[in-house]
């Protein structure tokens, strides 16, 4: 089974600018009235937000997308029939910057998703092409010890 | 009674009080506190203070309260109204615990439960009307929960006050029949009042009397329902009743700190575990980079 996604789609996919990682796992896959029960929730004082869900308490923070990259809903065309064939996946949404939701507590820089965001900056270092002169130097300083 | 800042707002709570005329600020004073709306699974609750001078409290009890429950609402419109004429002899102060607030208190990480949030609410009503300059010496109390601890944590607060709770409070002391009535209007008129935020128009705005074995209230809230977020913020998330019509016709959800039912599964190993030949080649770790900040490569989707 290969999973495609068809990359031409980010070219048409409408940008959205309403996207929330909830703090906890609804379990369906559908769409829901957001625009009326959870949006008049939401109140702003300076960055941080507060909304609730469910009653329960919520505080907010909105993210950006590290720049050089988008923010992309994946929809399947279709259901499959077995596990086996193939899917194809189409970008539905972009995004640029997500509503970061803690289960009633502020969110900080120690918050899982903050700090998953931390890999991609490690990434880019780890995997810059390193020019001969670097290697040079690195090498010396290790025999230097 | 003017709630336009109630209804500018009605996620949050409101602060409503009377005039204090200066004799209430000079003589000492009685001060009676009840709640309205505490029942319930609709709507704000609201706490009420009311308060006068010791001298006048032959006067005072002469004005005819009674408990707010065994009164008319529009007796107790009639009695609030001459309420709202005898601010020479009296005042009054209510707040608005919005359904919103309650299902937040209650539903936080370090759950807030109604005694406590109803105990917080007298004092810092109480809190306010000394702040404002009433000079009170007796305070009255309707119970909630155990009177002697009530009183005993009320006492701590305001040690130079001399203070009763009671059960049925309401219908021993005048003072806090007053309070009662006030709490009481003010939240009819907030539930009469109510317009949601989530757009939701109703064919017949009957939400019955809000309690949960209403049939009225009942079908207020099966029509009220989205499978995904449950009711609007006029309806109190905490209650059994929403929790229960959540649990059968919504859909699941996880929390964080939801109890872990299936505990059992990963217990302790056994003895003869430790002694297993380990696999001979290891599995590859992720670093604990990766693992603490839950990243896993994706192979598919």
């Amino acid at each position: 089974m290969t999973t495609t996604i068809d990359t031409r789609s980010l070219l048409f996919a409408s940008t959205s600018d309403s996207c929330h990682l909830m703090p906890c796992k609804v379990h369906l896959d559908d769409e829901a009235n957001t625009s009326i029960f959870f949006h008049p929730s939401i109140k702003q004082e300076g960055q941080l937000k507060t909304a609730a869900f469910r009653g329960r308490p919520l505080n907010g923070k909105v993210l950006d997308i590290p720049s050089g990259y988008t923010g992309v809903m994946l929809t399947e065309r279709g259901k499959r029939s077995t596990e086996e064939e193939d899917r194809l996946l189409l970008v539905s949404h972009k995004f640029d910057h997500f509503t970061y939701w803690n289960l009633d507590k502020e969110p900080s820089s120690d918050d899982l998703t903050q700090r998953a965001m931390q890999w991609i900056d490690l990434s880019s270092v780890l995997h810059r092409p390193i020019s001969s002169e670097e290697s040079k130097d690195s090498q010396e300083s290790v025999k230097g010890q | 009674m003017d709630q336009s800042m109630y209804e500018a707002d009605r996620q949050a709570n409101c602060l409503i009080e009377s005039p204090v005329c200066n004799r209430l600020k000079s003589e000492p004073c009685w001060l009676g506190v009840d709640e309205a709306g505490r029942g319930p699974v609709l709507g704000p609750m609201v706490y009420g203070i009311c308060f006068s001078p010791v001298a006048d409290k032959e006067k005072f009890g002469s004005m005819g309260f009674a408990d707010s429950k065994t009164l008319t609402e529009e007796q107790r419109d009639n009695i609030f109204s001459e309420i709202n004429s005898s601010l020479d002899l009296l005042g009054w102060m209510v707040e608005i615990l919005s359904p919103a607030y309650i299902s937040n208190s209650m539903l936080r990480r370090d759950k807030y439960n109604l005694n406590a949030l109803s105990h917080d609410c007298a004092i810092r009503l109480v809190k306010t009307a000394i702040d404002r300059g009433v000079n009170i010496t007796e305070l009255y109390v309707d119970t909630v929960g155990d009177p002697v601890k009530y009183q005993a944590k009320l006492k701590e607060v305001f040690p130079s006050i001399d203070v009763t709770v009671a059960k049925k409070a309401d219908s021993l002391y005048p003072v806090v029949s007053a309070a009662s009535i006030c709490a009481k209007v003010a939240r009819d008129k907030a539930v009469k009042n109510w317009e949601f935020e989530e757009n939701i128009t109703l064919d017949e705005p009957n939400y019955g009397s809000g309690y949960p074995g209403d049939p009225k209230t009942k079908q207020f809230l099966e029509a009220s329902f989205d499978r995904v977020f449950g009711f609007p913020n006029f309806v109190r998330f905490s209650w059994s009743t929403a929790a229960l019509i959540m649990e059968k016709d919504g859909v699941s959800v996880e929390w964080e700190d939801d109890e872990d039912d299936e505990g059992g599964t990963e217990s302790t190993p056994t003895v003869s575990q430790f002694f297993k030949k380990k696999s001979e080649r290891p599995e590859l770790k992720q670093h604990r980079f990766f693992i603490q900040r839950q990243l896993t490569p994706v192979t598919s989707l």
